[in-house]
């Protein structure tokens, strides 16, 4: 969870409007959902993990290819290679959170969603970092 | 039938009077061989004829580097044992009483550490083993 709420305040800060899986059905544009779709403990015989790389995906919906584009850059330049104690927002209290790397590792096009009449482009890191910390 | 968890063998040494668990180990192995002399002579019509050789052995171990270690001994206390020369007793095999394992006097031969990008860093060892190698029981608690 910590995780999340570091992208959450990370890009919020950066100006992103940001949702955890799904947007408001009445989110303005451009916004940019997050998810994470898999994580890979690294554990020994007798040690839990230290080190889980997760996989993060942020999906950016625009109503113009263009800011689309821009909003994705955005999303990539304020993730891409952050590392170190994180703070995020717990309610009203500050905490941290620590990344080992944030790495992006891959970016496309996603499509036209008709229904929203909006682009879309996908985003993918990888992460380091403890969950169990 | 005793299947084992990989998880439950472990490598151990004993240096010093004290037995040390290695820590952050993932994989560990015993290759343990027997190369018999041939004692083949021209008359045995094509049939090879052997007498017992010598025996030997090697153990490897791999695992997660952690210079902090503090649940056994790392790379790092292994590199200490290589770099001095020292011979071990190692055991590899099940900790839990009544449980068996292997047994030999062994030597570090090499130690190597592996540290990739945005990836876990390892290390590992080869071990020569010395003398006699046995089969031997945890004591029952």
């Amino acid at each position: 969870m910590s995780l999340e709420r570091v992208i959450f305040t990370k890009g919020t800060a950066a100006g992103v409007t940001m949702y955890p899986v799904i947007a408001a059905a009445n989110a303005s544009y451009p916004f940019c959902i997050y998810e994470t779709s898999g994580n890979s403990p690294n554990h020994s015989k007798t040690e839990k993990s230290q080190l889980d790389i997760t996989t993060v995906v942020f999906t950016v919906f625009a109503k113009t290819f263009q800011a689309c584009k821009t909003a994705a850059a955005l999303v990539r330049s304020t993730f891409d290679n952050i590392s170190g104690s994180q703070s995020y927002a717990n309610g009203t209290a500050t905490e941290y959170y620590t990344i080992d790397f944030f790495r992006w590792d891959d970016e496309s096009d996603s499509g036209f969603d008709y229904e929203t009449e909006a682009f879309t482009r996908t985003l993918i890191f990888k992460v380091g970092h403890n969950i169990g910390n | 039938m005793a299947v084992k968890n990989g998880n439950l063998v472990l490598l151990r040494y004993k240096s010093a009077s004290t037995t040390y668990t290695l820590a952050g180990v993932v994989s560990n192995s015993v290759e343990i061989s027997h190369d018999p002399i041939d004692v083949t002579t021209k008359d045995q019509n094509g049939v090879a004829t052997y007498i017992a050789g010598r025996k030997g052995g090697t153990m490897t171990v791999s695992g997660l580097y952690d210079p902090a270690a503090t649940t056994g001994t790392g790379a790092l206390d292994v590199f200490t044992l290589l770099s001095n020369g020292t011979e071990v007793e190692a055991y590899w095999g099940e900790t839990t009483a009544s449980t068996k394992y292997f047994k030999a006097n062994a030597f570090i031969t090499s130690i190597s550490v592996d540290a990739e990008k945005d990836g876990v860093t390892q290390w590992s060892a080869n071990l020569q083993l010395s003398g006699a190698i046995s089969v031997e029981t945890n004591a029952t608690t």
